[in-house]
């Protein structure tokens, strides 16, 4: 059995994706915190529930199984301080320890709102042109009666701070719609004084300047989807007018990051691309980095392609297996750890930021993806065009395949309905990872979350079965991928800068909007 | 993971015997390794439960106390955050959002009534000649 973490390097052959002790370690469990271990080969990683960790050389982890690290060593004062030896604890510290780092889990509802204006869409995506309509058929827009509820609505979930999220379809095809509804809620947020942030999902071909001058004036974020270089965007993301999408998006973000460098309020508006990987990307990291490079961006999203809805269906087209997809990622991430190291680039990866987030800073970075209860329902909603509402965008997109099992109430129900809702309840309960035989023991479970729509659609199951799940095992292998990067100085150095540069923007919690209110609570 | 069948017999109390059928390995350094698997994974099971067991009132204390630091933390920051305020438009905000209505209403009335509407149209259109019918649209 292979004891060792294997990071992107292939599949785990033992009898867990968890490693086992060193053969033959003597255990003395008396004296010890509660803690997760991954052997690492000649080290291995020790973690706890309080998001606290520590790095042991191969020797002193067996020392410490056997309750052979003494008080007077450095080691055992490190290990005691972050709440590793049962008789040193200092409880308030570990405490806030815990509530810095799963501050999600302390706050009320929702803060992330999807609204889904329209299904339509003028671009014929690989991995999703199922889950939208031609651009003729107008009965998937929101109406205003529509909008208005579902604004009424995501104002009575208890957060303080909202963000409401425009998706499609292609948005800005139901234009007036978005525009009610950012107006709307803006007076919404005055009046109830609460934090609100707002952002656009959009493919740019259909943006104007006076498009962009109300999103600007309002304060809404810009976010696009820019999967490389145009012969693989292009083959991704078909668009129905003709011509090529990828130069209308690398126009209108070269366009708007000119306005944004040129003026201050502007600047926390420069847009922000996502980029899918395909089986096309697999082979063409490096370039990839290279066109987000030479637009000025600051990040790039390297996220894999998540088999549910319509990407399912085409997976044998267009999927691929995860340890293919943490081999793109670790030599993808090398190659831009090696640009900053070389001072080529300062480009950061964003998973790579919202783990160290975690791991580094101790802080929840706000997203929902990553997150256990899983942020389905007690995090985010999305909003059907036709007022119905789902546990998560991939929710949805399951109804839209012909299984409403993720519907959890409609914008005229009220907030308690819908937190009631059995699927609601359903999916908090089967995402709470101390049920879950592997997660409960991992290493990495402190920094991990759950997703139930990912489990339903791969193993009918919202629950999930770990040890043979390839969304434990992409994050499984991230992580291990991040962790060995983290113990090189080189490296190291490089994470703490993006930490320090990075102001944890997410679409969640990020900037504010000039003249909104801002709660304290938020802020 | 996935690699054999297990049979778990004998008395819960008393002994329990494991017997692992593999599922593809044939030959005995398959049946040998296996064995060696398992072992290692019990042994790693036997600790993990000690230590749970060990700390498992420590760390339902630490969590207490985390609930009781979040909820202070979170009413010193903004009070009375866990319900809405109640909304108070005021009738300058009632009137703004009457307008905004008014002024949504009739722009979705005048992109219906165009025949072809401007969606379905502007999606055919290349890029740059959707921009400009934009243009002329809104300096009509
Ligand atoms: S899902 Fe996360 S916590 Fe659970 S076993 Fe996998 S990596 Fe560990």
């Amino acid at each position: 059995m292979g004891s060792g973490a294997e990071g992107g390097k292939g599949r785990f052959l033992g009898l867990s994706r968890l490693t086992s002790l060193p053969s033959g370690a003597r255990t003395d469990p008396a004296g010890l915190g509660f803690f997760g271990f991954r052997d690492f080969g000649d080290w291995v990683l020790i973690t706890n529930d309080y998001g606290r960790w520590q790095m042991l050389e191969k020797n002193d982890f067996e020392r410490f199984l056997a309750g052979g690290v003494k008080p007077g060593e450095v080691l055992h004062e490190e290990l005691s301080g972050r709440g590793f030896i049962r008789d040193r604890m200092d409880f308030g510290d570990l405490a806030a320890s815990y509530v810095r780092q799963n501050s999600f889990r302390f706050i009320p509802g929702p803060s992330l709102h999807m609204v889904v204006v329209t299904l339509r869409c003028n671009q014929k995506c690989r991995y999703c042109h199922s889950s939208v309509v031609d651009p003729s058929r107008t009965d998937t827009d929101m109406d205003l009666e529509t909008a208005r509820k579902t604004v009424d609505f995501i104002f009575a979930t208890p957060n303080p701070s909202l963000c409401i999220e425009f998706q499609g379809g292609e948005p800005l095809l139901n234009w007036p719609i978005v525009k009610f509804i950012v107006e709307y809620a803006q007076a919404k947020a005055k009046a109830q004084k609460r934090r609100l942030l707002l952002a656009l999902v959009n493919n740019f071909t259909l943006m104007t300047d006076d498009k962009l001058q109300f999103l600007i004036d309002h304060g809404v974020s810009i976010c696009t989807s820019l999967d490389g270089p145009a012969d693989l965007h292009d083959a991704n993301r078909p668009f129905l007018g003709g011509g090529s999408a990828q130069t209308k998006v690398v126009s209108w973000v070269k366009r708007i990051m000119a306005l944004a460098q040129t003026d201050d309020i502007r600047k926390p508006y420069m847009p922000s691309a996502l980029m899918t990987t395909t089986r096309l990307s697999l082979a063409r990291g490096p370039e990839i980095v290279d066109l987000y490079r030479d637009l000025g961006m600051e990040q790039i999203f390297l996220r894999p392609l998540s088999p549910i809805g319509y990407a399912k269906r085409v997976w044998g087209e267009i999927g691929y297996d995860y340890a293919d997809f943490l081999r793109f990622y670790e030599e993808t991430l090398d190659y831009i750890l090696e640009l900053n190291v070389s001072g080529r680039s300062g480009i950061m990866e964003r998973n790579a930021l919202i783990l160290l987030t975690k791991i580094v800073k101790g802080e929840d970075p706000g997203f929902m993806d990553l997150r256990w209860p899983a942020g389905t329902v007690l995090g985010c909603l999305a909003y059907n065009y036709d007022g119905r509402i789902f546990v998560s965008d991939e929710g949805r997109m399951v109804d839209h395949q012909g299984d409403p099992i993720f519907n959890v109430g409609t914008v005229t129900d009220s907030w308690q309905d819908v937190l009631d809702h059995p699927t609601s309840r359903a999916c908090v309960a089967a995402s709470n990872l101390e049920t879950q035989p592997m997660c409960a023991q991992c290493a990495y479970k402190p920094w991990c979350g759950a997703e139930p729509v990912f489990h339903y659609e791969m193993q009918r199951s919202i629950a999930g079965q770990m040890p043979t799940s390839p969304w434990c095992g992409t994050h499984m292998g991230i992580f291990d991928i991040l962790l060995k990067r983290l113990r090189e100085p080189k490296t190291r150095a490089v994470f703490d800068g993006w930490l320090e540069r990075d102001l944890c923007q997410w679409q969640e919690n990020g900037p504010t909007i000039p003249g909104q209110p801002v709660t304290e609570a938020a802020s | 993971m996935d690699r054999a069948y297990a049979l778990v017999s004998g008395d819960k109390a008393k002994v329990l015997t494991v017997t692992l059928r593999p599922k593809g390995a044939r030959g005995a350094d398959d049946l040998a390794a296996l064995k060696r698997d398992f072992e290692a994974e019990l042994a790693a099971q036997r600790l993990r439960w000690a230590v749970a067991r060990n700390n498992r009132t420590v760390r339902e204390y630490v969590v207490e106390n985390a609930l009781a630091l979040a909820k202070e933390f979170s009413e010193r920051a903004a009070p009375g955050a866990a319900a809405p305020a109640a909304e108070q438009l005021t009738a300058d905000q009632r009137s703004e959002i009457e307008r905004l209505i008014a002024e949504v209403e009739t722009e979705i009335s005048a992109m219906n009534a165009q025949a072809k509407g401007p969606d379905p149209k502007a999606s055919a259109l290349s890029w740059e000649a959707a921009q400009k019918a934009e243009k002329d649209g809104s300096s009509a």
